[in-house]
């Protein structure tokens, strides 16, 4: 199911219909939290189960486990705090009889709960694994030659009888990526003690299922997301109408930027060789780069306006990524919620390892005490960081092409951590005013460039051609063969689809430069008058709909559907 | 007046407010349909094919057979010509890309205006691979419910937005804004708003805007052109729709059969003749394509009708030639006007009740009777030293091929042989070859059977750009 279809909006009228005219009925405070959670429920299950009935299987099977061990967690935390509170009390032991059977207890309820966070996660993490890495490994095994060692799982998978675990027949699930991690969030902030766990599994399968989320996410918070489900929410003409903006914003960046440039980015990736002259790569890699971020953060645009219709702010998920002035920021500005995932769930608990604190301690022992104070501070989360984009390349799929792209990301960071004070130097040497308008500049420029080279990795799915295609960027440019080149890519309609994708950027550069500043383009929108609106909206609209025409991209997926 | 002085000046301005923001959503609606009725009318084209279909089904008073299926029947069955030899008087429903859910309203709708009794489908394997097109959709049903009444269009919208495929996508919304799709081009739009004002006929208005297409009447129009053997390329029926016929879409086949049987109609399904290389290039030799010859066959026996595929036709009934196409699928005016002449006379012997079976080649024979080259067609790599050139000729089982590697100089017009022939598959021809080393080679391969002695049977000829 699109969002941009009759289907999704039959869906999203009913519900709107339901959910507020349910809110309307059941008014009364007397109905405590009211029954919109439900209507919710029911309504992320229709349309779970509308885009196939199977993926109820893996969602319910999530949300089981996780909410079950959420909850045991929790009553292991709450048992461990009244045993404490009773050996507080207990008048027989001395101070230090107490402290120690507090240490013991305190080790024993972790235990526990550690045995069920490990389960729990292997369950899940293995889920996630086995449909979204089962056939690289099978292929990377049929290369190797040991072809009889997966067929043999794979048989003995099959003979149960159960198709749905082979796999030849694997459909990764819609949005698994972004609920699971979602749940696990859960299930460590249960092991942590964050907060109390959610007693209600319906209430809880509301947030693990909410629609809007599970087609390409955000990832969100259960402290976050979870209560405003559970909020009544009255019906408010600005929220639809925020929503509907959004939605809008989000369909036009996707059909009318990224579905222009998406064909063009094929056809001119199609025969790479060493005769590929550069020029073209560039282009290519720079609409490469236009077609990521507004096919995913449009997409995001459109849940987030879907959720805003119902009263539910979820996660943003972008903030002007190609305003960066590093890459780190640019990570803290663009997938966001994964980003935020990956600090709080892999960045700080590996950073904070005996083995990463051992480190720190070993560099505090360096001579020279400035570098032995920054490299202490430094080298534990370069390592961290390391590890966490290798997982955000694994996460993207088990490619070495996006292994690669996640590593040198990584190493761009710990590099810039590491050599920090060099640079620091070089800025004092040079006489460098980094708050000066043009330093800003350089350094916006200087990380869209170090973003697109990662995105060599990421658009070609063999390194052997990115390699190719870095190497004929810089030495074989060939500046004079771009236009025939670009002619050769023959795309239906390729000049309009470009002049098109290009008014769009131009939209999406002026909204970006406001959202920059602090300004609100939907506040400022709204309050414009009714003639400049219509205009405005009547060609945007306009020109996503001539998109349509022209698109080749018909079937409408998003880059991050499959994740 | 009491009451009112007790609500705050702020309570009071929120209904006004609430007021004008609804104003505001109505406002924005309104604009948006006038906007898009103004696009319409400037730029969906007054003359589409089914525009035309549509409008001349509705001028006859009486129709005994119609012909339906896509572009291959619209292009390659004239009425006219049929008619003549039948004595019938028939109509040709077929329209671009047609899909076989809009084939079906067609003989629905034929059946119910007209009692038809006899139903010519011409299918291509194309049309089985499950692939939509949306602007023959829209256009077809837009063009159907043209002058109906509203519900007849809700219901037709309906019909086609809740279709399981349809329903998902953006498809199912844009069918309200069908100038997405067809559209005419900008410089045509003024003519094409001052047809609509001056009410000029759809069909008219079809006659003046194609190049290559002509509309006749009664349904049909032909393609003027011949397809140029030269330069085939490997543009093949195959190349495009090599899938397997899918489910969805033998299930419509089922329907528009079983539709027939319940209403007693003759339905005759076939093949129209394409190029023989068309039908080689389906896997090895055509196996692939006389494996879904086979398929359809026994799909329609089930329900009492009958698939003939012309490409195998005997030349007592269809004698082929070069000179009969448009392209590797559609006939020209030649071709269409020869076929419906040997349609006319197969339907005259099957009602005569004669043994029209044996009208037909089996694949081994059909594959037999190739005995010349259908095309020949050549693959480049640019290597180190020059451009290494792998021809692939389509012929019978029983044609050995030779081959001539030749380069043209535009300057000198002048063919230089590269390599004489022989029974060789592939020649490396250095950049230098044609005396120049411009970045672009102009290259022919000849092609003739073996005992030959003629220039060439069959050439392609490419003009080849590298960088060295």
């Amino acid at each position: 199911m699109e969002l941009y279809s009759l289907e999704f909006a039959i869906f999203m009228a009913v519900l709107l219909a339901v959910y507020y005219g349910v809110e309307k009925i059941f008014y009364q405070s007397k109905y405590n939290e009211g029954y919109q959670w439900i209507v919710l429920t029911v309504a992320n299950m229709i349309f779970y189960g509308l885009c196939g009935l199977t993926n109820l299987i893996y969602i319910f099977t999530t949300s089981v486990t996780t909410f079950a061990a959420g909850l045991y967690m929790s009553k292991r935390t709450e048992r461990n705090a009244l045993d404490k509170k009773a050996l507080k009390n207990d008048e027989t032991k001395s101070k230090d009889e107490i402290k120690e059977a507090k240490a013991k207890l305190k080790a024993k309820y972790m235990f526990d709960k550690r045995v069920a966070l490990v389960i729990v996660l292997l369950i899940n993490v293995g889920i996630l694994a086995y449909l979204k890495y089962w056939s690289t490994i099978y292929e990377f095994f049929n290369g190797l030659g040991a072809k009889s060692v997966v067929e043999t799982i794979e048989e003995s998978v099959t003979e149960t009888g159960n198709t749905i675990f082979s796999a030849s027949s694997v459909v990764i699930p819609l949005g698994i990526s972004f609920y699971t991690f979602q749940s696990i969030s859960y299930l460590i902030d249960m092991y942590n003690g964050k907060y109390k766990a959610e007693n209600n599994f319906f209430k809880y399968l509301n947030f693990v299922s909410f629609f809007p989320q599970l087609l390409q996410g955000p990832i969100n918070r259960y402290d976050q997301l979870g209560n405003q489900l559970k909020e009544r929410h009255k019906f408010d003409l600005d929220n639809i109408h925020r929503g509907m903006l959004r939605m809008a914003y989000g369909f036009f960046k996707k059909y009318a930027i990224a579905d222009m440039v998406s064909p063009i980015i094929i056809a001119a990736f199609r025969n790479i060789d060493s005769k590929t002259p550069g020029c073209i790569i560039v282009f290519t890699i720079l609409l490469y780069s236009i077609e990521q971020y507004c096919d995913f953060s449009g997409g995001i645009d459109m849940v987030m306006g879907a959720s805003k219709m119902l009263g539910i702010d979820m996660m943003e998920n972008f903030r002007q990524p190609y305003f960066s002035k590093s890459l780190g920021e640019f990570w803290r500005r663009w997938h966001i919620s994964l980003g935020a995932w990956m600090r709080d769930y892999i960045f700080y608990p590996v950073a904070l390892t005996k083995p990463m604190q051992s480190l720190s301690k070993a560099c505090k022992k360096i001579n020279n005490k400035a570098l032995a104070t920054h490299l202490s501070r430094t080298l534990p989360a370069c390592l961290a960081n390391l590890l966490v984009f290798f997982i955000v390349g694994l996460w993207h799929g088990a490619n070495a092409h996006f292994l690669i792209w996640g590593i040198y990301n990584g190493l761009v960071i710990a590099l810039s951590d590491l050599f920090s004070p060099v640079f620091d130097k070089m800025v004092t040497i040079l006489h460098i005013n980094r708050e000066n308008k043009y330093y800003k500049a350089f350094a916006i420029v200087r990380t869209f460039i170090v973003v697109n080279i990662g995105w060599y990795f990421d658009v070609l799915v063999n390194p052997k051609y990115s390699f190719l295609c870095l190497r004929n960027t810089f030495i074989y440019f060939k500046p004079g063969r771009f236009l025939r080149r670009l002619k050769d890519c023959a795309v239906y309609q390729q000049n309009l689809c470009l002049n098109l994708a290009f008014i769009g950027c131009i939209v999406v550069l002026i909204i970006s430069i406001l959202k920059e500043r602090g300004i609100d383009p939907t506040e400022k929108l709204m309050k414009s008058p009714i003639p400049f609106r219509v205009v405005l909206y009547s060609t945007l609209i306009i020109m996503m709909l001539v998109s349509f025409g022209l698109s080749s991209a018909s079937s409408g997926s998003f880059m991050y559907a499959n994740y | 007046m009491e009451n009112n002085e007790n609500v705050s000046p702020q309570a009071s301005q929120k209904p006004k407010r609430k007021k004008r923001k609804w104003i505001g959503v109505i406002i924005a609606v309104v604009c948006v349909v006038l906007i898009n009725e103004l696009l319409k009318f400037c730029l969906e084209p007054y003359g589409s094919a089914s525009q035309v279909m549509w409008d001349d089904y509705h001028k006859e008073d009486s129709i005994d057979q119609i012909f339906v299926g896509s572009s291959l029947c619209y292009v390659g069955i004239s009425p006219y010509v049929v008619d003549d030899i039948m004595g019938t008087n028939s109509y040709n429903m077929g329209t671009p890309s047609q899909y076989l859910a809009q084939t079906k309203l067609a003989i629905k709708t034929a059946i119910e205006d007209h009692g038809v009794k006899r139903v010519v489908m011409a299918l291509g394997y194309f049309s089985l691979t499950g692939e939509r097109s949306t602007i023959a959709e829209v256009s077809f049903l837009r063009a159907k419910t043209k002058g109906e009444s509203l519900l007849d269009k809700l219901t037709t919208y309906a019909n086609y937005a809740f279709d399981e495929d349809i329903i998902g996508t953006p498809a199912s919304l844009n069918y309200f804004f069908p100038w997405i799709y067809n559209s005419v081009n900008l410089s045509e739009v003024g003519s094409n708003v001052q047809a609509k004002i001056e009410g000029k006929q759809a069909t008219e208005q079809e006659m003046v805007n194609n190049v290559y297409r002509h509309y006749v009447g009664k349904g049909y129009g032909y393609l003027s052109g011949y397809l140029n053997f030269d330069d085939t390329g490997d543009d093949t029926t195959y190349s495009y729709y090599s899938e397997t016929f899918s489910e969805d879409s033998l299930n419509e086949l089922r329907e528009i059969a079983c539709l027939c049987e319940e209403n007693d109609v003759e339905l005759i399904v076939l093949a129209t003749p394409h190029p023989a290389y068309d039908v080689l290039s389906y896997g090895t030799n055509g196996d692939e394509y006389f494996e879904k010859m086979l398929l359809l066959q026994e799909l329609f026996a089930e329900y009492g009708a009958e698939y003939y595929d012309f490409n195998l036709a005997k030349d007592e009934l269809f004698t082929t030639s070069d000179s009969y196409f448009f392209d590797h699928e559609h006939m020209n005016k030649e071709g269409s006007e020869a076929f419906s002449t040997s349609l006319a006379n197969f339907l005259l012997m099957k009602e005569a009740g004669e043994d029209v079976s044996s009208l037909f080649y089996t694949p081994e024979e059909y594959l037999d009777s190739i005995d010349y080259i259908s095309t020949i067609w050549f693959n480049t790599c640019t290597k180190n030293n020059g451009i290494s050139v792998t021809p692939i000729a389509y012929t019978g089982t029983n044609v050995e091929v030779e081959y001539q590697y030749t380069v043209y100089d535009e300057n000198t017009g002048e063919y230089t042989v590269v390599q004489e022939y022989s029974s060789a598959t592939s020649c490396l021809i250095p950049f230098d070859a044609d005396g120049n080393d411009n970045g672009s080679m102009k290259i022919v391969v000849n092609a003739r059977q073996v005992g030959s002695d003629s220039a060439y049977e069959k050439r392609c000829i490419q003009t080849i750009c590298y960088d060295k």
